[in-house]
């Protein structure tokens, strides 16, 4: 019965992520609209990650917005990421535009007008892949304020017929930032783990996403200058 | 998928074809829903059109109205079915579930019109979504109730954004118009 009265019910669209093996992990792609968290300690891949996701959208014809926390100037990150491969310079400041958020956040620490500013971008932009990296640091900045901005932020967020990746730094004493995962559709840790012979590996879980069917445990994955690969089945 | 430029410029060259239909069904990629919706409550395709009524099915006015505000100068005056968003005499709107009552929305939009001189077209941005919230047997239904509401020229024209996620939802627009545009190949 139910079959039939939802016979008509609209399935997912979703969108390529950029990194090679991942779609496979999850349905094809991310859900379209939805939010993600990318977490992982310093080091796994997680700007990475966020630059694939935007440079694939670029080539899929969609439009990116790339809001940066960061404390360092753009351009010195710029530096290092246009050596990665897949970085194509034709797209910045067109189909991938760039938003420094720093410098708004050491003046302004008003949750709400933080993010009437990012929505000003968004409006203008009309992207459908956002990226926040890393949205962990607003907590330092704006400090107890961080929660009402994470709600607001993701409800506003969810508005926007868009695929929003949020980056996080995961700190020792947690497994991952938690309270970011609570406003996410999808929760994709990278970690740090010992191969048999000792040596450091790293490796990418899933751990929620809504309505998809998505692989569990962690898999190898590997960031050179091709970006993020994963490696599905390896463990 | 076709990129941003490509589906308004396919778009803009193809309003001849349905500036003149009263019934229109407007097939976007369904990444592109906001821009291909905001594209036609903006566009000259509304006849002699103060108003425009937009149904935006799942999506919140607020963000709905800063996109407007933005992109949309000069354009037709859009109402939405929230009292807050809109004029004082749209306190004849007493209740609005939208989302998984959709006939309701249909007549509180007209409502918001005001005379029934006045003039208005309404725009549903993103048919396919109801999908999601409602049965078939509503989703017709709602369908049926904008017909109705055009027989009774509460309302002048309906354009129907949607798109290829769900074939029976796109299968009832098919049906319901007379003038059809695909963006989406």
């Amino acid at each position: 019965m139910a079959d039939k009265v939802n016979a008509g019910a609209s399935d997912f669209v979703r969108i390529k992520s950029g990194i090679p093996g991942l779609d496979q992990m999850m349905e094809g792609g991310f859900p379209f609209p939805s939010t993600i968290l990318v977490a992982g300690s310093a080091g796994t891949g997680k700007t990475t990650f966020a630059l694939q996701f935007l440079m694939q959208g670029a080539r899929d014809g969609e439009q990116g917005l790339y809001f940066t926390t960061l404390s360092e100037p753009t351009q010195w990150m710029m530096r290092f990421a246009s050596r990665l491969e897949f970085i194509n310079k034709d797209f910045l400041g067109k189909e991938v535009k760039y938003v420094e958020l720093g410098n708004y956040l050491r003046d302004e620490k008003d949750p709400r007008k933080l993010i009437d500013f990012m929505e000003e971008h968004i409006t203008e932009v009309m992207p459908q892949r956002i990226v926040v990296d890393p949205i962990t640091v607003i907590e330092e900045l704006i400090g107890g304020n961080y929660r009402t901005f994470l709600y607001e932020l993701a409800t506003r967020l969810k508005n926007w017929q868009a695929v929003s990746v949020l980056t996080g730094e995961v700190l020792p004493d947690q497994p991952y930032p938690v309270q970011v995962s609570y406003i996410t559709d999808t929760v994709i840790l990278l970690s740090y783990g010992l191969s048999p012979e000792g040596g450091r590996r790293k490796y990418l879980e899933i751990l929620k996403m809504r309505g998809t069917g998505h692989t569990t445990g962690r898999h190898l994955f590997d960031v050179s200058r091709n970006g993020v690969s994963v490696q599905a089945g390896l463990r | 998928m076709p990129n941003v430029q490509a589906v308004v410029s396919k778009l803009r060259q193809s309003l001849p074809l349905i500036r003149d239909a009263r019934k229109v069904a407007v097939i976007a990629p369904p990444t592109l829903m906001n821009h291909v919706s905001l594209y036609l409550v903006c566009a000259p395709i509304h006849p002699d059109a103060g108003k425009v009524l937009y149904l935006s099915v799942d999506r919140p006015n607020r963000s709905l109205a800063r996109l407007f505000d933005r992109h949309c100068n000069g354009g037709p005056q859009v109402l939405f079915g929230n009292p807050e968003m809109d004029e004082p005499r749209s306190g004849e709107v007493a209740c609005i579930t939208g989302l998984f009552a959709p006939k309701l929305m249909v007549d509180a939009l007209s409502n918001l019109s005001g005379s029934p001189e006045s003039r208005a077209s309404m725009v549903v941005g993103n048919l396919s979504a109801l999908g999601f919230y409602n049965s078939n047997d509503r989703i017709k239904e709602f369908l049926r109730r904008i017909d109705e509401k055009l027989k009774e020229q509460a309302i002048t024209k309906a354009v129907l954004v949607t798109d290829r996620t769900s074939g029976y939802i796109l299968s009832l627009a098919r049906e319901f118009s007379e003038a059809e545009l695909d963006l989406s190949g």
